[in-house]
């Protein structure tokens, strides 16, 4: 600005800044786009660029030679393969869990600021000129254009008499931003009732043969999911004044992954109900007992035989013919027997980590309960469902199987103790080193060959595997850049407080690097996120695949033939708006956690 | 050993011997897993009637490649070769146009003008959030669905063709007088530097403008117009060449074998003298000669078990022999480690053994093994080698013919003709892009570009807002705030991220599979898919891949080196 400054006298109440004066367009342009020559050169360069980009992107969509209805009846083979019918609401109860979560946790991390009227305004003037432009410079048929243009121009005019009418108000940051978002859930479900498709034929086979609602079978899920959702932000609001609302929450969240895919989707009939409940309350007796006992600092050196007992025994069981699940929870005790006079002491914490115990001790038995049992859900493969589900399936299993393994590498990456830190290293820069693709490869030719003949797995589990082995290589560096920026004086300090290794690691040095590292795990989603796509390749029917080979080579009832663009833009679609809401809620919380300011 | 005089610790609590007992246990487990897998594996393989061997690669194979510098390969090796050689093309070519795009689409994305700002922002957060296997998908679509080219297409001139065949664009071809129009333009080169550097002297002694650049310039151009005429001035180097390739035909094998085993030995030695002259660096006052007598037992036992290492795999693990060869290096090794823990490292605790050393020198000796063992007992590698190098420079012979005339390059429009059955195709004579690698290229150079236009958006915000503000006080251009002052110092900074993308570019490369590129990994499916070789295929990727990345993170790692601000 090259405008000389007025002093203003010194007014009581002027200590906010003052506005600055209002600016017409023109002021705007001449300062974004015509400020100097070579900026009108780029602003034409740019403009073109934009005008044609804008054209082909529109011009693809609304060519009549397009089949988009190969994806809009395909939607539901897109988002579940070929799940059974009958079993759909399993779908819906799951999409309701993940709801219910989100809706909670909104409300117990008290998420949303608030929004003044004028940047809501202006986004909807934005919205509004961003249409009209299109309406303008695409390739569609001249009504439609003017259709663009013309709800364009009144979504603009819209935003302005509203700014219009709020006047001073509007400036006021006082309109919740979850509101906003409610409203538009709600416009959006609300489409769903109103909004019409053309719909093939079945009969004849022709495409576009009538119109019917967009969202004919799913419209009432829609809306009861979005009552749902409104009716447990109420809760979450009432409730998130309780102190363990929050860990509860992320215990549900952490359950909620075999909850959905082991349980709801999957349907398991508990064969060994009574069982395995049995054991699972032997141990949860006989092993607080002993863990109270451990726990115990004036125990001494009997408590560090008794663990090793324990652990020896554990190992012994996994080569006699003993239920798995007895080895599991006995390996589970011991490793809680051993680590007993780390987390130890007089006290609340000696009931906190009987607590844990006891909380791992249900859900192993639960998980076990899980595995052992039976679908109800009857389909050709083990995994009763495809499509979008199987890419959540494996990026989320893999990211969570991989993160102890990761962080376990990463400890031994950065150890005093030779041997592990060459294992670890080994590990980590052969994975690295090796392209995914041909890692998901081997675990379909080379894998099955390593085991003795009936041991099979199914193709999702190999590839699971698979993606969480690599996963755990990357974590593992990010976590190690994390431990590295752990300041030397911390472990010094601990040190100093005598505390053991093992102490120090977790109590110490791994909670200020995972902090460190959070923005980076998040990352870390992202990329297996968008990795699982090449689940494709080795002939798992996931999304990419479907949208690839099996919509467009359909003939009967409709002809679909030759439709891969159409399917592949919708699917870049929906991989661009999860990881796009993912990296904004990574760039929140780099920013919440102040990680990375100097 | 001052500990041992005082009252031991019981075992259960000696740290000594619980750290080395968790260590060695693991480790025991692990090689017992491992070796319980392949067991099983090579059962598994017994009974379908297969043993691994890497025999496919000198054997006949039947099928065709679809691009790159050979398409009816006659061997397995050769196959891979070319996949090899089509991998490393789109790995160089979209590294050298994903950072020049990278960097524009960075610098657009910090520009004041809004339209600008805007495109890169998009683009970036478009490319960026859509996996790359639905973009190269895509692209593969696209080109899928081109339309086939007609009768109108023949004789018409445009920048380029495009069918669901291919895309040709306009190139220049080397023609058989190219190679000899090199050789001026390498002496140009050398001129240019000395040139150069020359201008430069005169510049700094007398303070005029020497336009150095604009006469380096000039002198590469020079060389090159020279060439482009003098070529058969170079014709005699024809005949020198060929003889010298019938010599090194004429090398025995064994010549070779035993070079390269010594060369490796050397590499050992060298590695672990490097090794200990790092330690001895450290100025440590108790570095006295005993230490380093002690370094040079290390070495020594070292080049010992490398050799007992090649005598092992040279006799076969089988018989009396092999069994005490690799016995000799177990105890090699193990003696190595034994005096480094004991003797060298609690002495040089000062400068340290620092983190990987241990890893290093193990893996030094495991390379040595391996590579000794593999140059002294295959004899095929001494022969290939014998065979390559003659091979190349029978190569070069006839481009130094001195009957070959024309112009270094052939200019080949994009063309069509009419082929088979009267079908309209793309020529032949002219650059003709296959659909895999449009497909392949475009999608990981956009894709990685938008990673990299990050990197140097992140780079230049890091440069410190004084820096600028020192350049706008001097009055300085923008441009020339950017090229004098910005922009070298955020290359320091975005180099190593940077140099993460290109591998992660090459790693890419290998999605090509998707849309039927033949690159190393597509070549290799179809290798074990007539085989039945896995393993062996599976073990040339990761040696290839890993290879790769060493290569492409040690040239980051040298520029980064070189680039780095001495501090302190």
């Amino acid at each position: 600005m090259a405008e000389s400054k007025i002093v203003l006298p010194d007014l009581p109440g002027a200590e906010y800044a003052p506005e600055p004066p209002p600016q017409g367009p023109v002021v705007w342009m001449k300062e974004n786009l015509f400020s100097t020559p070579f900026s009108v050169i780029l602003t034409i360069i740019g403009g073109l660029i934009a005008v044609v980009s804008l054209r082909g992107i529109f011009g693809f969509v609304a060519n009549p030679e397009r089949i988009w209805q190969a994806v809009t009846t395909n939607l539901r083979l897109l988002m579940v393969q070929a799940y059974p019918d009958q079993h759909m609401w399993r779908v819906w109860v799951s999409i309701g869990v993940v709801v219910v979560l989100t809706a909670l946790s909104l409300a117990a991390w008290r998420v949303g600021g608030r929004t003044s009227g004028r940047k809501l305004t202006g986004n909807v003037m934005a919205l509004g000129g961003l249409l009209a432009i299109i309406g303008l410079v695409a390739d569609f048929p001249f009504e439609m254009n003017v259709t663009w243009a013309g709800i364009g121009l009144a979504l603009a005019g819209l935003g302005y008499m509203i700014r219009r009418m709020m006047g001073e108000r509007a400036k006021a940051e006082n309109i919740p931003v979850l509101a906003v978002a409610g409203g538009l859930l709600i416009g959006l479900v609300a489409s769903l009732w109103v909004l019409q498709v053309p719909v093939p034929d079945p009969d004849s086979g022709i495409r576009a043969a009538t119109t019917e609602l967009l969202a004919n079978t799913t419209r009432i899920p829609w809306l009861l999911l979005l009552i749902t959702g409104f009716v447990a932000y109420g809760i979450g609001i009432a409730i998130r004044d309780w102190k363990p609302s929050r860990p509860l929450l992320v215990a549900g969240w952490a359950l909620s992954y075999p909850v959905i895919f082991l349980h709801i989707l999957r349907g398991t009939r508990m064969n060994n109900l009574s069982e395995y409940l049995l054991i699972g309350l032997a141990f949860l007796v006989a092993g607080a007992a002993i863990i109270y006992a451990l726990v115990n600092l004036d125990i001494g050196e009997s408590g560090r035989l008794i663990s090793g007992i324990l652990l020896i025994a554990a190992l012994v069981t996994w080569a006699t013919p003993v239920l798995i699940i007895i080895r599991l929870l006995l390996l589970i005790l011991a490793v809680f027997a051993l680590a007993a006079p780390t987390f130890g002491g007089s006290g609340g914490s000696k009931y906190r980590y009987m607590g844990i115990y006891a909380g791992t001790v249900v859900v192993m038995v639960y998980l076990m309960l899980l595995a052992t049992g039976t679908s109800a859900v009857q389909t050709q493969s083990a995994v009763p469902f495809g499509g979008f589900m199987i890419t959540w399936l494996l990026a989320i299993g893999a990211v969570a199987l991989s993160f102890p393994i990761g962080v376990v590498l990463a400890l031994a990456r950065t150890s005093s103790l030779p041997l592990f830190r060459v294992m670890a290293t080994v590990y980590i820069e052969l994975v690295r080193g090796v392209p995914l693709i041909t890692w998901l490869l081997m675990s379909v030719v080379v894998f099955p060959f390593l085991f003795p003949e009936g041991v099979e797995f199914e193709d999702v589990v190999k590839v699971l595997l698979f993606f969480t082995f690599f996963s755990a290589a990357y974590l593992a560096e990010n976590v190690r850049g994390g431990l590295q920026a752990v300041s030397k004086g911390q472990a010094e300090a601990s040190n100093a407080l005598g505390m053991s290794t093992m102490q120090r690691t977790a109590f110490i040095t791994l909670p200020q690097a995972l902090r460190a590292v959070i923005p980076a795990l998040v990352g870390q989603v992202i990329a297996t996120f968008k990795d699982t796509s090449l689940v494709a390749i080795v002939g798992l029917f996931d999304i990419l695949l479907i949208a690839k080979n099996v919509v467009p080579n359909q003939s009967q009832p409709f002809n679909f033939l030759g439709s891969i663009k159409e399917n592949l833009v919708v699917v870049a679609l929906v991989y661009w708006i999860f990881t796009f809401i993912f990296s904004r809620v990574s760039q929140r919380i780099e920013r919440n956690l102040g990680v990375g300011e100097r | 050993m001052a500990i041992a005089q005082q009252q031991r610790p019981p075992i259960w609590r000696n740290a000594t011997v619980l750290k080395w007992g968790a260590q060695i246990a693991v480790f025991v487990g692990l090689v017992f897993l491992f070796v319980t897998l392949g067991a099983q594996s090579l059962d598994n393989f017994a009974q379908r009637g297969l043993s691994y061997s890497y025999r496919f690669l000198s054997d006949p194979t039947g099928f065709v490649v679809r691009e790159g510098i050979a398409f009816q390969p006659d061997t397995g090796a050769r196959a891979l070769y070319v996949g090899l050689v089509n991998t490393l093309r789109i790995t160089i070519s979209g590294i050298i146009v994903a950072t020049i795009l990278g960097t524009i689409i960075g610098v657009a994305r910090l520009s004041h003008n809004w339209i600008v700002n805007k495109i890169a922002t998009v683009y970036i957060e478009v490319i960026r959030n859509i996996p790359l296997l639905v973009q190269i998908i895509f692209w593969g679509a696209i080109i899928q669905q081109l339309k086939a080219l007609t009768d109108d297409h023949i004789g018409s001139y445009t920048f380029w063709f495009t069918s669901a065949k291919g895309i040709t664009i306009p190139w220049l071809f080397p023609t058989a007088t190219f190679y000899q129009w090199l050789v001026w333009v390498i002496i140009g080169a050398i001129a240019t530097r000395y040139v150069y550097r020359w201008r430069m002297r005169v510049k700094e002694a007398t303070g005029n403008e020497t336009y150095a650049l604009s006469w380096a310039f000039g002198t590469f151009f020079l060389f090159g117009l020279i060439g482009w005429f003098a070529y058969p001035l170079w014709s005699w180097l024809g005949p020198i060449l060929g003889w010298i390739g019938d010599v090194i035909g004429s090398i025995p094998a064994l010549a070779v074998r035993l070079v390269l085993l010594g060369l490796v030995i050397a590499g050992v030695g060298a590695f672990a003298s490097r090794f200990f002259s790092n330690l001895r660096a450290g100025d440590n006052p108790q570095l006295n000669n005993s230490v380093i007598f002690g370094m040079f037992a290390v070495a020594l036992v070292l080049a010992l078990a490398v050799f007992g290492g090649f005598l092992a795999i040279a006799g076969g693990i089988e018989g009396a022999g092999g069994w005490l060869a690799f016995a000799l290096i177990v105890a090699g090794v193990a003696f190595a480690l034994k005096l480094l823990i004991d003797y060298v490292a609690p002495r040089t605790l000062v400068s340290g053994l620092v983190d990987d050393d241990y890893f290093r020198v193990i893996f030094a000796v495991l390379l040595g093994v391996v590579f000794s063992g593999l140059f002294f007992g295959v004899d095929v590698i001494g022969e290939t080698i014998v065979k390559l190098f003659s091979a190349f420079f029978h190569f070069l012979e006839p481009k130094f013919d001195g009957s070959n005339t024309g112009a270094p390059f052939r200019y080949a429009p994009p063309a069509v003709e009419v082929r088979g059955a009267g079908f309209v195709q793309l020529s032949s004579e002219s650059l003709v892009i296959t659909p895999g690698f449009f497909a392949l290229w475009i999608a990981v150079t956009l894709y990685t570009a938008s990673f990299i236009a990050e990197i140097v958006r992140g780079g230049i915000l890091a440069v410190s807002r004084g820096q600028s503000e020192a350049g706008n006080a001097l009055g300085l251009s923008r441009f020339q705030l950017y090229r004098f002052i910005v922009l070298p110092q955020a290359f320091r900074i975005v180099l190593p991220p940077i140099g993460n993308q290109y591998l992660n570019l090459f790693k890419n490369t290998s999605l090509g599979i998707a849309v039927a590129f033949s690159d190393i990994v597509q070549v290799g499916q179809t290798l074990y898919n007539q085989t039945g070789q896995t393993v062996p295929v599976v073990s040339l990727w990761m040696a290839f891949y890993l290879s790769g990345s060493l290569i492409l993170s040690s040239i980051v790692n040298f520029a980064n080196r070189r680039l780095k601000l001495v501090e302190r």
